[in-house]
């Protein structure tokens, strides 16, 4: 199965052609773009994008492999990213991993089997003045606590 | 120029040349593993760190720029640079980085190809440790395959990026690449996209650990037991300086020799890989064919039938030869000589062999279209070959002699035409080809690798061909049959004692050729003709 | 003495702060439109050098003369380059500055354009920052609306267009060669240098990396003088507000804007409210967590300003100060540092990629009760082999091609050096015996 982007996003990529001085430069936002699409950056999108990008499909994934947002395998439909360093951990962040788990009886890494959670743990998400923070796809939870993370999950689910 | 003061050495350096680049020149050793000459710099393993003075960090040699210094600053009144590469400082830190390298490393060296030639194994020999601090447990990562005959053993590898530098900037193939970050680090190819170009084997030999392999040598013997052989590729016209490695008279590698007038610092994989096709070449003694088949004959027979046939055919006037391209300047020199005896070299010309497109790389590098090898020289050999193919199809059918092209020679229309038209062919030959299939007398001479004397690539570059092989069986040295057949057909003519004499002769006869001595070539050749103004 | 009165976070707690109506309403972008239609590069460049601006990202390298390294007759473009990647562990005000007033820093942007001859900037944005990332493009397109960006600006003959690039996770892209290689859509791996990016940079021209904060700076300056910034904070050399980022364990972190010099005692207990539930003070991360930690009794009358903290064995870096309070078990939490260099390690170059790992290694296993004493020294030297020893009066002496070897060694080090007791008490007893 091959990859292209949908309407909207062919647009914005001409659109961004117009903005940067060189094509590759566009990898970063062409990635975002794509995971946005897709979910995940697969095989299709990587040989799909070093075209665009007019590198080699090897030079991209050199990128893409570097980043820790880009998603090589498929994630569930919320990504709960519990930030794991020093304020977060300071201010009870493993107790906020340990709740999620216990919930969804995931280990971090994992994914539910129902494919709607994927329960990991990432370093510093820069909001260390409202530890601990949980990341749900776009958005931050701040100052989050085990009644507080219970709560935004129930809307979720 | 800046004044550069290395330990003790004073070098004078052009301005803006790296402390690395300067020293190596100049034949100082500093370790390295990332700086390669043909690489950009990354300046990453930080092996090559050296004090500079007045400056309080250690600095890479590799990325250290040396500039000229206003007069009043310069250090001890005339340095504009001062560089220790062995102080306390310098080796302790060389010695804390060669740790760092080996903590996941398998130590595996009994095992380890590279080991013998490791730049690992000589580092930690002169700076190392017996022992190591690390107590964890080492990282454990699967071989695997790459492509192209190389594989890659991951424990080993210390992230260099040389390999990655080498598809990206020489070949501009950019199949390998680094993946994940970090400790993670690897290097890899993308799914479904092998490594896959005809330069690839360089990867290993610029490996400067035991991480890319070929897997054609692989496990197949220990690099002490090898002779190595500094010598030439004639399998295109480019004359790429290689070194043969031996034992046993059985070719194991061909790797590439730094030549900067010729191949630079890389061979191709046709070239690294041609010596197989020449191993255990059947042909060890003259063969006659006979209406049974083919019949090994002793050379004196091998003689007699084709003085026999000379006088049966149309005499001497009607001898005709092929110099060969495939060949080296030596037997062709011995042949244009005695055919210029015969008949004032009206009958010779040249055994057509195949052409083909250029293949250029970005980073410079070429594979001559021109399969054969030492047209050049050949043609500087014997002159006036070129347009020569269509004076051997006139006259009475007589006996061909021709130089075949170790199966290289390409059987055109032409070619074809006079095969037809002689009457009894012999073929001087390394190995059987479409050439000696239709000989009536095969006259064998030692393979590629097993030669001696000159070739001329096609920027007029002489290189000396060093033998690798003992000639197996009866077989004997190219240009000593030239000359013995010369002999034979004129009654008159040297006979040489060696490969360099005939060299000699060429000197004192061939224009363009009175700077070439086996002396004067050296390991890196000379350059023939006009251009060697 | 008269309270200081925020500057750079004045609008902080107004609704609609972040929208241009509201910052035009409040003298905004009057210091931009004054640089671009009244005054040349030179006339900026040398304003900003008079106000003593440092950088405020990390290093605290004086702006101006940063900009002044831009060669001036290039045929090349000029590049500047907001550094918004803010990524540093205990580091949250940039976020803040571009979530409640980002034309601020748009303006400042403008600024810094004019003085280096720019017409095309980018906005690295750690990827993460995905509302911030929105709220910024549409900021833009407020000012393109208004003449202030795109062709023309302000009536003049001026272009300039602001790219709003997001980062995709890593701590390293934070670092300014990381982050230029990364805009070129590679991995984010550090250059060697020179060549400095003011010579090659992005797309190797000229270019400029600026932190958010020290961009926020420049609108005050240009509109107040150079010699109103000067006076402000402590000391005349490290001059300027700054927005202090105050996380662990104190009664209210946040971020609190404070002039340069302010008491470092003073941030945590007036403005942070102290350290929370009544428990003590045990040590302070002051600048980031790549800053080496303080104990508590190092910390009296600490000024807050790059010389001070300087003196002091530590550095301001981006004022990310992380509180420890006396519950904080000291192993845990350089363990936990260690794994987060680590994991961010670029891996480019021979002691990062190894020695951030070995650390990591050496100290999980102390926190798993296997540690040797030996193990203690042996952390000190593999510091050492990465980062270089700690001696400020000398400069660095990392041995890697970025600062982040110093940024996982500093801080490694002083937390067992300062608190080797309690990686002793991990021991298992048979190690001590």
């Amino acid at each position: 199965m091959s990859f292209a982007f949908d309407a909207p996003r062919t647009k914005r990529f001409k659109a961004l052609v117009r903005q940067y001085p060189d094509r590759r430069s566009l990898a970063l936002p062409l990635l975002h773009m794509a995971q946005d699409q897709e979910g995940h950056i697969s095989r299709d999108v990587l040989l799909a994008l070093a075209e665009m990008l007019k590198i080699s499909p090897a030079e991209l994934f050199d990128t893409v492999s570097f980043y820790s947002m880009f998603n090589l395998e498929p994630k569930g439909k919320y990504l709960l990213q519990v930030c794991q360093t020093l304020s977060c951990s300071l201010a009870g962040a493993d107790l906020v991993v340990d709740h999620i788990g216990a919930k969804f009886k995931l280990k971090p890494g994992e994914t539910t089997a129902d494919g709607r959670f994927t329960l990991l743990k990432v370093e510093c998400l820069g909001s260390c003045g409202t530890a601990p923070v949980v990341q749900i796809n776009d958005d931050y939870y701040e100052k989050m606590t085990v009644d507080k993370v219970g709560r935004v999950l129930e809307k979720l689910s | 120029m800046p004044l550069l003061k290395i330990d003790h050495q004073e070098l004078e350096v052009a301005a803006g040349s790296q402390v690395l680049e300067a020293a190596l020149a100049a034949g100082i050793e500093i370790p390295h593993y990332c700086y390669h000459p043909a690489l950009s710099v990354v300046g990453s393993c930080r092996m090559c760190i050296v004090e500079v003075e007045g400056m309080p960090k250690l600095q890479t040699a590799c990325s250290t720029p040396i500039g000229e210094l206003p007069a009043d600053r310069k250090v001890d009144g005339k340095y504009d640079m001062v560089v220790h590469t062995e102080s306390e400082k310098v080796v302790a830190a060389r010695k804390l980085m060669l740790e760092f390298l080996l903590l996941n490393h398998p130590l595996d060296c009994p095992v380890c190809d590279q080991a013998g030639e490791c730049f690992l194994q000589d580092y930690s020999f002169k700076y190392g440790s017996a022992h190591s601090r690390f107590i964890e447990e080492k990282r454990v990562r699967p071989a695997e395959d790459l492509g192209s005959g190389v594989a890659i053993n991951h424990d080993r590898c210390i992230m260099c990026t040389r390999c990655v530098r080498f598809t990206r900037e020489i070949t501009g193939t950019d199949e390998l690449f680094v993946m994940d970050r970090g400790y993670s680090n690897r290097i890899a190819v993308f799914d479904g996209l092998p490594l896959d170009n005809p330069l690839a084997g360089n990867v290993a030999d610029i490996c400067p650990v035991g991480a890319l392999l070929l897997k054609d040598y692989m496990h197949t013997t220990r690099v002490w037991h090898l002779s190595h052989t500094e010598s030439v590729c004639n399998e295109c016209a480019s004359g790429c300086s290689i070194t043969v490695d031996a034992r046993d008279n059985k070719i194991y590698r061909i790797i590439s020799r730094e030549n900067p007038q010729a191949n630079g610092y890389f061979i191709c994989d046709y070239g690294r890989y041609s010596f197989h096709k020449y191993a255990d070449s059947p042909l060890t003694r003259p063969l006659q064919r006979t209406k049974d088949g083919w019949e090994m004959i002793d050379w004196d027979t091998a003689y007699r039938q084709v003085l026999e046939q000379v006088q049966a055919t149309g005499g001497k006037g009607a001898v005709r030869a092929l110099a060969s391209p495939t060949f080296p300047n030596e037997p062709n020199f011995v042949l244009g000589q005695f055919m210029a005896r015969l008949s004032d070299r009206k009958n010779i010309a040249l055994l057509p062999t195949l052409k083909e497109d250029d293949q250029e790389f970005p980073g410079g590098f070429r594979i001559s279209g021109e399969k054969g090898g030492n047209l050049r020289g050949v043609q500087a050999m014997v002159p006036g070959l070129a347009a020569a193919m269509k004076s051997l199809m006139r006259g009475e059918p007589g006996v061909l002699i021709a130089l075949d092209g170790d199966g290289r020679a390409h059987l055109t229309g032409e070619l074809k035409r006079l095969l037809e038209l002689v009457a009894f062919k012999v073929v001087v030959a390394s190995m059987p080809s479409d050439l000696t299939a239709q000989a009536d007398l095969v006259l064998p001479v030692a393979t590629p690798y097993a030669r001696e004397g000159t070739m001329t690539n096609d920027k007029g570059l002489v290189q000396w061909l060093q033998p690798a092989l003992h000639p197996a069986g009866e077989v004997r040295p190219d240009w000593q049959v030239i000359a013995e057949l010369g002999q034979l057909l004129t009654g008159e003519g040297h006979l040489y004692t060696c490969a360099g004499d005939v060299t000699w002769k060429i000197n004192q006869t061939t224009p363009g050729y009175s700077q070439i001595t086996r002396f004067r070539l050296g390991r890196t050749g000379q350059l023939s003709g006009s251009e060697a103004a | 003495m008269k309270r200081y009165q925020p500057i750079l976070t004045k609008y902080l707690d107004e609704p609609g702060s972040a929208t241009i109506d509201f910052y035009l309403v409040h003298e905004g972008y009057r210091a931009a439109r004054k640089a671009i239609l009244e005054m040349d590069a030179g006339e900026i460049i040398e304003e900003v050098k008079a106000s003593g601006l440092q950088g405020r990202g990390g290093a605290g390298f004086p702006a101006g003369v940063k900009w002044d390294f831009i060669p001036k007759n290039s045929k090349k473009p000029t590049y500047l380059i907001n550094n918004a990647d803010e990524s540093e562990p205990g580091t949250f005000k940039d976020r803040l500055l571009m979530n409640h007033n980002p034309h601020q820093m748009l303006e400042g942007m403008i600024i810094a354009s004019k003085a280096i001859g720019c017409h095309l900037a980018f906005i690295y944005i750690r990827g993460e920052f995905v509302k911030e990332a929105r709220l910024l493009e549409t900021a833009i397109a407020e000012c393109r609306a208004n003449n202030i960006l795109g062709k023309g600006i302000f009536g003049s003959d001026y272009n300039l267009e602001i790219v709003v690039h997001r980062g995709a996770g890593a701590y390293i892209c934070g670092e300014e060669t990381g982050l230029i290689e990364s805009l070129e859509g590679k991995r984010g791996w550090p250059r060697i240098k020179p060549p400095f990016p003011a010579i090659e940079g992005y797309l190797k021209s000229p270019t400029v990396v600026n932190n958010v904060e020290t961009l926020c700076n420049l609108p005050h300056i240009l509109n107040e003088g150079a010699a109103w910034f000067r006076k402000i904070g402590a000391s005349k050399e490290s001059p300027g507000p700054k927005l202090y980022c105050l996380s662990g364990g104190v009664q209210k972190p946040g971020v609190y804007e404070a002039p340069l010099g302010t008491l470092l005692e003073t941030l945590i207990y007036d403005f942070a409210g102290g350290i929370a539930d009544g428990r003590e003070l045990k040590a302070v991360i002051p600048g980031g967590s790549s800053a080496p930690l303080l104990k508590a009794d190092e910390i009296e009358g600490l000024k807050m300003d790059f010389p001070s903290v300087k003196a002091a064995g530590s550095m301001l870096g981006s004022a990310g100060i992380i509180v420890l309070d006396d519950t904080v078990d000291m192993v845990q939490a350089c363990y936990n540092l260690a794994r987060f260099y680590a994991h961010e390690s670029c891996g480019q170059c021979t002691p990062c990629r190894e020695g951030t790992t070995w650390l990591t290694k050496i100290l999980a296993r102390f926190t798993a009760g296997q540690g040797r004493l030996e193990d203690l020294d042996l952390i000190l030297e593999v510091t050492d082999n990465i980062g270089g020893l700690i001696d400020f009066s000398q400069g660095s002496f990392g041995k890697t091609i970025c600062p982040f070897g110093e940024a996982v060694a500093w801080p490694v080090r002083a937390f067992v050096e300062k608190f080797r007791a309690e990686f002793e008490a991990y021991l298992p007893r048979e190690a001590l015996a």
